[in-house]
């Protein structure tokens, strides 16, 4: 042996009552646990009931994106309505999504391939590590979740790659321009100088989220696009604000910085309160100030 | 106007409010140290400390700096008389074109500050947005490991 013995007293278990209690699970399976196969649904392709097996099954999407009970229990009733994961709110993938462009197969395998697509941006917080795992199973798998998932949210038909198209369309025209990016630099808005969020978007952000994000190696998505900027939810868009978007240690992939240490909780207000104004046509959110510090509080900045 | 508070002295600028921080270090105060990379906060050659926090100043604009202060290169010592950090890279000789060089010294700054008993993996976790592409990590990391161990030997003398 070249090490010394230790003295090491064993921590104690901390999951608390009554999930400590074993026979608790008995309960919670009567009450909750599906058994058996689903049976195929002959009205719809192979590759539908491939995508609904591995999503419903392996995949278990809806442990995030589907709502929980008191029970912790998916609700069957409301699946893919939209839930929370690590503080982060995994979006609805059902007709009540909010995405500016809904979901169709393509982007869906996209995204889910790549972690980047176009019309929805980046796999972020918790769906990062989804999409780099997608990325190195069969292809046709991740082809029959795709064809799945976009079906949730109504058929994925050619009006509705139309209307992801003119989501596109609109978000570039939205985007910032170099002419009026000069224009807000000179610090309007109605706030104090220090926490205008036009001008801290000018200054921080608009070098890659400009003109359709023309910044080598950044590709940002255009923000009116984004999930995170239009969710019920500030929760998203704080968290990317605090830590930017960061491939997994040794992966490739592409780099936001995260701006905790820069701006103060009041800046970060003010350009969240910006960003939802210009870039989405939901309400403002209320509270942002609270769900901030929590968001500081859950990452750690 | 805005007021800036850089390596302990005040100055008033007069400059766009979305102006980076780095423009104005380079351009007005001619504080040349903090590096234009990149532009996009990638690279880490622009790294200024913002209350003893590592920012990239390329994306920081003044407009958010009013009563905050800014410690560049500059702030940490002179030719003559360099802190402990920029000591260690000297000692070590941890430069090769030396462009990122004082981006990785104020992030190591920061990291001697926050914590002076980092482990290697911590080390290496909390240098990872600052990038050398000479291949000087090695002696950067033994800087680093300097630095660090002569703040423990200057805890015990003390």
């Amino acid at each position: 042996m070249t090490r010394d013995a230790v003295q090491q007293t064993n921590k104690q278990p901390e999951i608390p009552f009554p999930l400590n209690i074993r026979l608790a699970a008995a309960g919670w399976k009567l009450l909750f646990l599906r058994r058996g196969p689903v049976a195929p649904d002959p009205a719809q392709s192979d590759a539908w009931n491939r995508g609904r097996y591995l999503a419903e099954g392996l995949g278990h999407c809806g442990a995030c994106h589907t709502p929980r009970n008191a029970l912790g229990a998916e609700k069957t009733s409301e699946a893919f309505n939209g839930g929370v994961s690590e503080d982060w709110h995994a979006p609805a993938l059902n007709e009540t999504s909010r995405a500016a462009a809904p979901w169709t197969a393509e982007t869906a395998y996209q995204y889910l391939r790549n972690g980047f697509d176009a019309y929805h941006g980046h796999a972020s917080g918790p769906m990062a590590p989804v999409a780099e795992n997608l990325a190195k199973v069969p292809e046709a798998d991740v082809r029959a979740i795709a064809i799945y998932i976009a079906s949730l949210s109504g058929t994925d038909d050619a009006a509705k790659a139309q209307r992801a198209d003119t989501a596109l369309k609109a978000a570039r025209e939205k985007t910032l321009k170099v002419e009026s990016l000069a224009a807000s630099t000179t610090g309007s808005g109605g706030n104090t100088a220090t926490t205008d969020g036009a001008t801290i978007f000018a200054g921080a952000c608009a070098t890659c989220h400009r003109s359709g994000g023309q910044a080598p190696r950044a590709r940002p998505v255009d923000l009116s696009l984004s999930d995170s900027v239009n969710a019920p939810d500030a929760g998203n868009l704080l968290h990317i604000i605090l830590s930017g978007i960061h491939p997994q240690a040794n992966e490739r992939g592409f780099i936001m910085p995260g701006f905790s240490a820069a701006l103060t909780d009041a800046q970060i207000v003010a350009l969240v309160a910006y960003v939802r104004g210009h870039f989405s046509d939901k309400p403002q959110w209320t509270g942002v100030d609270t769900r901030l510090a929590q968001a500081r509080k859950n990452n750690g900045s | 106007m805005v007021t800036l508070t850089v390596n302990g002295k005040r100055h008033q600028i007069d400059a766009a409010p979305a102006t980076p921080l780095l423009y104005v270090l380079r351009n007005d105060l001619k504080l040349n140290a903090a590096k234009f990379g990149c532009g996009l906060g990638q690279c880490g050659a622009c790294t200024v400390l913002l209350d003893k926090e590592p920012v990239y100043a390329c994306l920081t604009p003044i407009s958010v700096l009013e009563g905050r202060n800014v410690t560049t290169l500059e702030g940490l010592g002179t030719p003559d008389n360099p802190g402990p950090v920029q000591r260690a890279f000297i000692a070590e000789q941890a430069a090769q074109c030396g462009y990122c060089i004082p981006g990785m010294v104020m992030r190591a700054q920061a990291l001697i500050d926050h914590k002076p008993r980092a482990s290697e993996s911590e080390i290496r976790d909390y240098m990872a947005p600052n990038l050398c592409r000479c291949g000087t990590q090695i002696r950067i990391l033994r800087a680093i490991r300097r630095a660090l161990s002569e703040t423990h030997t200057a805890e015990v003398v003390r």
